[in-house]
């Protein structure tokens, strides 16, 4: 079994009378990992805390081996992570390739490797002649390209990614989760992202951990959180819909009919088969049958919301 | 066709990292090159202690030409009325001036105010930005000790007070160094020299501490200017205003800037002419502002590396 990359037992902090975690345990296998909540579940707080940054109240929290907690433990998690604030953070009147390189430099890095690798990621993140600009002028995207920058440039194992798709045009937003997805996937990079937006997580990570009040709610992988119990599919008829839903009840299914005419079925059934005999029973014509995968919204919002569940479902289902 | 200068691959660091004991001084560096960016103010603030240093060295030239007996070269060769009357107006002012190690006390005295202007024009954002944009986040996710933040930031703001207390006084020697005959500056009154880079560097030391002080407890750059002001203005005229309505010289001490110019006339061995009141006094007013600045850099740098 491969050693954790975050280990957290009992973390509690709390920001006067406002509990930001509260015994937060949990442990996370090395990979691509999504942290969700909504806004004030205690994300950033825990980022920072993995940071050092903060202090715990009571708790411990170990990433990649070290304890932030203590003073030599917080240098040792400091050159072994890289971190991605989700503010601005950066200082005005520097340009990128300075930033990127300065902070190589308090990484540990020679002068002439910081200068070299300072161009390596920012070629990498896709900034290019504007790296010489001051950061003061650069767009939202390019302020996140380059924050990203900072948090590669000493190579570290393990990443912390707090929003890197805020405030992110469609086309910026794409490139950045190509980025942190190849981080992830392909360069081996043990990621910790941190987002409420939930295609992001879907699409860039492997596990998943969901906070609410600074709790875990949720954790797993996102195929078993998204597997659903049954079948769920969206079925297009011609003919008699009330003789297909009484079909359909009689078999032990659940069909209901959506604005748009198609009909929603929910089956105990791995397949479809049941539904085409209902079909045949009833003379009813099958137009099209599709199956509808659940998705980490509709998991997100079953958390919180169980009875948003079926408004999710209906969204998914208009979609598809 | 359109040259590709990247590929968008990454590539693994296989060189090796190790953070350095001087990592303030890659810190610092980069601190002053980002300040040091706006050029305007620099040249702005640096023109009165710039144009003071030609004066003083001047005159220290002179006192040295005339010395000699000889008419100086810069006020040209013959003996009209106009050469005379001008050798005379230098003689004067040389006889006042003569004692190099007065001059740079003077100088002192004329540019403290421009110093801490410098000073705190450049270092009044260095934390308080920080702390405003969040930059402190990039800074601390590094292994980047508070000891390392606080020297960079001290360091920083001690360059552009040097530039203007330490450098001026060592322009000064050097100019008396080579006016004087066979080298008398450099042998009979070397003392000055020291006590040129001892005090500049005391009081660039002192000002920046407190520059810093000011900064970390500000929520903004702008505030951390007025707040610097604030601080010595106020101490400065409650000194004055004590010592007057009391009949006791010893209030000055209060004033950052008088404690300062007071410790510059005993470093420097000036009897008479400046700021007399109790060199204890003044001491202690530095000490307890110095141990006071730093105290609190150390404790918001705190807050910002780790907050509790």
């Amino acid at each position: 079994m491969t050693a954790p990359i975050v280990s957290i037992r009992g973390l509690e902090k709390s920001y006067g009378d406002v509990r930001a975690l509260d015994g937060l345990t949990f442990e996370l296998e090395p990979g691509p990992v999504g942290l969700l909540g909504p806004n004030g579940a205690g994300k950033t707080t825990l980022i920072k805390l993995l940071l050092g940054l903060l202090a715990p109240d009571a708790g411990t929290a170990r990433i990649a081996g070290h304890d932030p907690a203590t003073s030599a433990g917080r240098m040792r998690v400091r050159g072994s992570v890289g971190y991605m604030p989700e503010g601005d953070c950066l200082i005005p009147g520097t340009s990128a390739v300075e930033l990127v390189a300065t902070l190589a430099r308090l990484s540990g890095l020679s002068r002439d490797d910081a200068r070299s690798r300072a161009h390596e990621v920012l070629d990498y993140v896709g900034l290019d002649e504007s790296r010489y600009r001051d950061c003061d002028g650069y767009s939202t995207g390019m302020k996140q390209r380059l924050k990203l920058a900072q948090a590669l440039v000493h190579d570290p194992p393990v990443l912390l990614l707090d929003e890197p798709t805020n405030g992110l045009d469609p086309r910026g937003r794409r490139h950045m989760l190509d980025l942190v997805h190849d981080l992830g996937w392909n360069q081996g990079k043990s990621l910790l992202l941190c987002s409420h937006l939930l295609p992001d997580v879907e699409r860039c990570c492997r596990d998943v951990v969901v906070l609410q009040k600074g709790r875990v709610v949720s954790q797993g992988s996102i195929a078993e959180l998204t597997r659903t119990e049954g079948l769920r599919v969206t079925v297009k008829i011609a003919g008699d819909g009330a003789a297909f839903e009484a079909g359909l009840a009689a078999r032990g299914m659940h069909g209901t009919m959506r604005a748009d005419g198609a009909w929603s079925v929910e089956t105990r059934d791995t397949d479809c088969d049941p539904i085409f005999a209902v079909a045949l029973e009833r003379g009813v014509r099958l137009l099209s049958v599709e199956p509808v995968r659940s998705s980490l919204e509709d998991v997100f919002l079953a958390t919180f919301e169980p009875d948003a569940r079926a408004r999710a479902h209906s969204t998914s289902e208009a979609s598809t | 066709m359109r040259a590709e200068t990247h590929t968008e691959v990454y590539r693994p660091y296989t060189g090796s990292s190790a953070p350095s004991r001087f990592q303030f001084l890659a810190l610092a560096r980069s601190c002053i090159r980002t300040a040091a960016r706006r050029k305007l103010p620099l040249v702005l603030l640096l023109a009165p202690p710039a144009i003071a240093t030609i004066i003083y060295a001047f005159v220290v030239y002179m006192g040295f030409a005339i010395e000699q007996g000889a008419p100086p070269q810069a006020l040209g060769e013959g003996g009209n009325v106009l050469t005379f009357l001008a050798s005379k107006m230098v003689n004067n002012t040389a006889r006042q001036l003569i004692q190099v190690r007065d001059t740079i006390v003077n100088f002192h005295l004329a540019t403290n105010v421009f110093s801490l202007l410098l000073m705190a024009w450049y270092g009044a954002g260095q934390i308080a930005e920080d702390r405003r944009l969040g930059a402190h986040l990039l800074y601390f996710a590094r292994p980047l000790t508070r000891l390392d933040y606080v020297l960079a930031k001290l360091l920083t703001v001690a360059f552009f007070g040097s530039l203007s207390a330490v450098v001026p006084g060592l322009v000064i020697c050097v100019v008396a160094t080579f006016a004087s005959p066979e080298w008398s500056f450099l042998k009979q009154q070397w003392d000055v020299i020291l006590a040129t880079i001892g005090f500049g560097l005391f009081s660039t030391l002192v000002m920046s501490c407190v520059v810093l002080a000011v900064s970390s407890l500000a929520s903004r750059r702008t505030f951390a200017l007025i707040g610097v002001f604030a601080h010595v203005m106020l101490s400065g005229a409650l000194g004055g205003i004590l010592a007057a309505l009391q009949r006791e010289r010893d209030f000055r001490a209060i004033g950052i800037l008088q404690s300062c110019a007071r410790v510059a006339a005993w470093m420097f061995d000036i009897p008479r002419g400046f700021p007399r009141f109790s060199l204890t006094l003044a001491l202690v007013s530095v000490g307890v502002t110095l141990v006071l600045s730093l105290w609190i850099v150390w404790s918001r740098v705190k807050r910002l590396e780790v907050v509790a």
